[in-house]
């Protein structure tokens, strides 16, 4: 496998800096991990559909925390669900390159963010020769209990909030992304980007600094 | 309470400590638990970063809904279970395999029909400047080149050729080539 092809992938052969042995090998004996190593082994069984229907937990462990992750990195459901989508495809037609000493979330993560980039630069690509007409893909602020009023507010901030997180650096709204939307750790994103901590530290300080005004914003108006 | 024997920590640390769950930094723990103003930063930036974090993971949740989910996993399924090769248009998501194999093709068979024009030309040149016919030898010339017998091996290629001019895939870049202006046809206004 060469190098390129690692780090689309995800492998975790590219990563780089110190695991914490004791939380890693938690992860890879968590539930995840475990249905992951069954998956590969049924492939390479040559039971195809069995995998596939394995494959499904897997799927549905980590459904919802990879739509919330793609969601917030690209701020359009359409995007975000094909994120989603070719990420767990990529996932079971290379699952054999899984390594199974390393947790499975984090092999899945980079993958997700690898596809989450790259549908951003096909998005970049597209609005070069289109104008859109309106917000429409964003996903709207649905709480029942709120006045329109409320929602309406709810969503020009969230509106304001995702422009600012688009506008952040690359690297800055990958950690940042992992870090406040998809619950990780700063050592954890330094192990799924591959990067070192205090690499992960200063991007996320960074990102949360240029996003402050905003955020502030949207904190009084909750 | 004991007095705060450590230095305030600045924003960035501040920053990090929120997204650490474990393993925190016990010094400046404590420093946070005894330092008033300390404790105010922290707490405004845990308020201010919850907010965020509840209402657009709140908006996400909305959005992807059971349903939404439900025909999300039955999409990725369908996409594991169908056979290799088969693209949906406009060729998102995974290049078939037969793709290469039909690039290669094409480009041996447009190789192959250069060689074989170039070779083509160059004989029948070679024999033209080398006798300088009049009008009635060039006729001639034609006519042994018609009636000469072909090599088995040139036999094959030009049926290659043919073959490889009547795929559906040529007729469709001969179409395409129909289209695609030629340098003396731009006329500069």
């Amino acid at each position: 496998m060469t190098g390129s092809e690692a780090a689309r992938l995800g492998s975790a052969d590219v990563l780089s800096g110190p695991l914490d042995a004791a939380g890693l090998r938690g992860r890879v004996d968590s539930a995840d991990s475990k249905v992951a190593r069954e998956v590969k082994a049924l492939v390479q069984a040559g039971d195809l559909a069995a995998a596939r229907e394995r494959f499904a937990d897997l799927l549905a462990l980590h459904q919802r925390r990879a739509c919330r992750i793609a969601l917030s990195y690209l701020n359009d459901t359409a995007d975000a669900d094909e994120a989603v989508q070719d990420a767990f495809v990529r996932v079971f037609q290379h699952i054999e390159r899984y390594r199974e000493d390393l947790p499975f979330d984090q092999w899945f993560t980079r993958i997700l963010i690898n596809r989450c980039i790259d549908q951003q630069r096909a998005r970049a690509r597209r609005d070069l020769r289109l104008v859109p007409l309106a917000d429409s893909t964003a996903p709207p602020s649905r709480r029942p209990q709120d006045s329109p009023e409320r929602r309406l507010l709810a969503r020009q901030w969230r509106g304001a909030v995702s422009a600012a997180v688009a506008r952040l650096p690359g690297r800055q709204r990958a950690v940042f992304t992992l870090c406040q939307y998809g619950g990780r750790t700063p050592a954890e994103v330094a192990e799924v980007l591959g990067m070192r901590e205090a690499t992960v530290r200063v991007h996320l300080f960074r990102a949360v600094h240029r996003l402050r005004s905003v955020l502030e914003v949207w904190r009084e108006a909750r | 309470m004991k007095p705060v024997d450590t230095p305030h920590p600045d924003d960035a640390r501040l920053v990090v400590r929120y997204f650490e769950t474990s393993d925190r930094d016990e010094a400046l723990e404590l420093h946070v638990v005894r330092c008033a103003s300390c404790a105010a930063r922290a707490s405004h930036l845990a308020a201010m970063l919850d907010a965020d974090h509840d209402r657009t993971l709140g908006a996400a949740d909305a959005w992807f809904g059971a349903e939404r989910l439900a025909a999300q996993r039955r999409a990725i399924l369908a996409r594991i279970t169908r056979p290799a090769g088969v693209v949906a248009f406009p060729g998102r998501g995974l290049r078939a395999p037969v793709a290469s194999r039909v690039i290669r093709s094409r480009w041996a068979a447009a190789a192959v029909l250069v060689v074989s024009v170039g070779l083509g030309s160059g004989s029948w040149f070679a024999g033209g400047v080398a006798t300088t016919p009049g009008p009635e030898r060039l006729g001639e010339t034609r006519i042994q080149a018609s009636l000469a017998p072909m090599h088995e091996g040139e036999d094959a290629m030009l049926l290659e050729i043919d073959r490889a001019l009547d795929r559906p895939q040529t007729r469709e870049l001969r179409a395409l080539e129909a289209l695609t202006p030629r340098a003396d046809e731009i006329v500069e206004f």
